[in-house]
């Protein structure tokens, strides 16, 4: 056995507890969602299910709404993503190339703001959004996320900034690019990386935020997909493994696909010889 | 193509002051060399002709413009940074038009500019690839090429040929000063390697802290180095300095080193009040010559601690003075370590710096 075939069987074997943690509870999920109602409380648990079937998905799809629920999801999600990409863009890179007065200070500023949770500022936001009359507005909910997401994507956006080297622009300018023909040119596309991977962060945290939008989106017409499993969880006498099972399972599918698509951003190298 | 006028230049980062009383000015089509050690004030005045950095006082002017406050994007001089700066995501073709396509030229015009380029520069076969595709060579040479693309007034190098290596390098140097004399545009190369300064100049800046020490041809400043600290900065090897005491008498001038040894000096007129002046002699490897002996008791016998034969000649270091000696002989010289040798200067060809502003004296 050659040495190196040797340590990654020792890697898979020390990993393997762990996957098998992380895969464990995917997998009960899926094996629920494919069970039929009736299969699930028999005495004889069994991993598997018998007869595999995909009525829970119709039942959560048709019955339950659940439709509504990821096509608002997936409005919020990417309108709060958009919107904090687009606002974190430009402040990220005045974060990392514009020497200004204060700009340590809001540098700890954006930090400090992280540290608030935001259960302790939603009796306020509600007040908030119920002054402006937008409460049920999933615009609302949009503004609201992006801007507790906005921090961390402008420190993500700005230390992937920091990383791109000066001189390219500085290149690019003497070449006779105008300061933003040149970050259009120049400088956005090599971020594409970092962006991807922030807009990726913000995404998912908007895809799972629950208080807010519970607070903000009273109506059940809005609610959103974590919102909506929660409900699903409601009725009085049984809890239906089965309905929220697909249910979840159909809500990581988005997240899969955009994970797949931005992939290819994620591992492309960062200058890709441009200096040295 | 433009001449360059830096007049009383200044430079602040915040409260410290890195460039003071900057005084140049480079001729049209002239090739000068700004050299230095290590955090002198070089890369800073570049950047500052370029652009890059703003200028806190004096004025800076391009051919009879005053560009102080012009942005580098209309100033129409062309950098190639130490670390080439190519655009990754775009080809060798895309990045060689990249300031064509930013002043709108036409695609013919660009199609017959990166022909000639791809001719001068040898990058027929390159165009298409990326620059991670490419070898350290062949990126400074596309650095090159988008500089030299757009004709401007005036070519900035900062260091453009640290990164390679010994080879290329001093074959690059050749290349970079052919394509200046074919295309005969102004250029300011800055470096810290005096080799580089010496065989690439039309005319040399030496700057050390801030401020610029001598400007000249390499020979003038090689030959009559205004202070000790141009002398030795250039030349390889090292120029030697030996401390000591001027002694004049009438025509009769000594040198007399903390050692008590005596070396006489090519006297010349007015020297009456440099009698009893504490000074230092600098002396090239090139102007010692070395003898073997077998007496100890000679005034002048040095020890011989390192030979190096580079073939053609021997370098070698020798005890002598309490310090360090550095000797070039032009042939083949057989000596071994801890060899005794007589050492002897050409005074004549020796320069002598006062001990105290380290000015030449003679
Ligand atoms: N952005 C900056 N802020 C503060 N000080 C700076 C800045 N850039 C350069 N300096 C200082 O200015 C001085 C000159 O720097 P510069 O880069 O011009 O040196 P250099 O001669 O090019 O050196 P090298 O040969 O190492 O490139 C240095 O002392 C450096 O510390
Ligand atoms: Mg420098």
């Amino acid at each position: 056995m050659s040495p190196k075939l040797k340590r990654s069987l020792i890697c898979w074997g020390l990993l393997s507890p762990i996957v098998v943690v992380i895969l464990f509870p995917y997998l009960t999920m899926l094996s629920t969602a494919l069970t039929a109602k009736s299969e699930i409380f028999v005495f004889e648990k069994s991993w598997f299910p018998k007869v595999p079937t995909l009525e829970n998905f119709a039942m959560v799809w048709t019955e339950r709404g659940f439709g509504r629920a990821l096509a608002n999801s997936l409005y919020i999600s990417i309108g709060a993503t958009l919107l904090s990409v687009i606002v974190a863009v430009p402040a990220a890179y005045a974060m990392s190339r514009l020497h200004f007065k204060g700009r340590n200070a809001y540098r700890i500023y954006l930090l400090i703001t992280q540290m608030i949770s935001p259960i302790v500022l939603i009796i306020g936001l509600f007040r908030l959004f119920a002054f402006l009359g937008m409460v049920n507005s999933m615009n609302a909910l949009i503004a609201a996320q992006s801007a507790f997401f906005m921090a961390f994507a402008i420190w993500m956006t700005a230390s992937y900034f920091d990383t791109v080297p000066k001189e390219l622009e500085e290149a690019a300018w003497l070449d006779g690019a105008g300061k933003f023909t040149a970050f259009m040119r120049v400088f956005l596309p090599l971020c594409l990386p970092g962006i991807a991977v922030t807009a990726l962060f913000t995404f998912i945290n908007s895809w799972n935020e629950y208080a807010l939008a519970l607070t903000l989106l009273r109506d059940n017409a809005s609610h959103t997909v974590p919102v909506a499993i929660a409900f699903l969880t409601g009725t009085l006498y049984e809890i239906e493994w089965n309905l929220i099972m697909a249910a979840t399972f159909m809500a990581t599918i988005p997240v899969a696909i955009i994970f797949a698509s931005i992939q290819r951003y994620l591992i492309r190298g960062l200058s890709l010889g441009g200096v040295k | 193509m433009s001449s360059i006028n830096v007049m009383d230049v200044a430079k602040f980062y915040g409260s410290q002051q890195v460039l003071f009383d900057v005084n140049v000015s480079i001729e049209h089509g002239e090739f000068v060399v700004l050299v230095g050690p290590s955090g002198c004030g070089k890369s800073t005045l570049l950047r500052m002709i370029a652009g890059l950095e703003s200028v806190s006082g004096g004025e800076i002017l391009l051919g009879d413009e005053l560009i102080n406050d012009v942005s580098p994007q209309k100033r129409d001089v062309a950098m190639v940074f130490q670390t080439y700066a190519l655009y990754p995501h775009m080809t060798v073709e895309e990045n060689i038009l990249f300031a064509l396509k930013m002043r709108n030229q036409s695609p013919q015009r660009c199609e017959v500019a990166l022909k000639e380029v791809s001719e001068i520069l040898g990058l027929g076969d390159l165009l298409d690839r990326y620059p991670k595709q490419l070898s350290g060579g062949q990126r400074q040479r596309v650095a090159m090429g988008r500089a030299i693309v757009r004709n401007p007034q005036a070519f900035l190098f900062d260091e453009p040929l640290s990164n390679l290596d010994a080879k290329l390098r001093s074959h690059m140097r050749t290349e970079i000063r052919g394509l200046h004399q074919r295309l005969g545009t102004t250029s300011v190369y800055v470096t810290h390697d005096q080799v580089e300064a010496m065989t690439m100049a039309d005319r040399i800046v030496v700057m050390n802290g801030g401020r610029i020490e001598q400007i000249g041809t390499p020979i003038e400043l090689y030959d009559n180095p205004a202070n000790k600290f141009v002398a030795g900065f250039l030349g390889s090897p090292t120029m030697n300095f030996v401390d000591g005491e001027l002694r004049v008498d009438g025509n009769d001038a000594i040198f007399v080193s903390h050692q008590e040894k005596k070396f006489q000096v090519g006297a010349h007129a007015n020297m009456g009040d440099l009698d009893k002046r504490r000074a230092t002699i600098g002396i090239r490897p090139q102007s010692i010559t070395l003898t073997p002996v077998d007496s100890q008791d000679d005034e002048l016998v040095g020890h011989v601690r390192v030979v190096e034969q580079t073939g053609s000649e021997t370098i070698s270091v020798v005890d002598f003075l309490d310090s360090e000696i550095i000797v070039q002989s032009p042939r083949r010289q057989l000596l071994h370590p801890d060899q005794a040798v007589r050492v002897e200067f050409d005074m004549a060809a020796a320069h002598m710096f006062d001990a105290q502003n380290g000015l030449r004296l003679n």
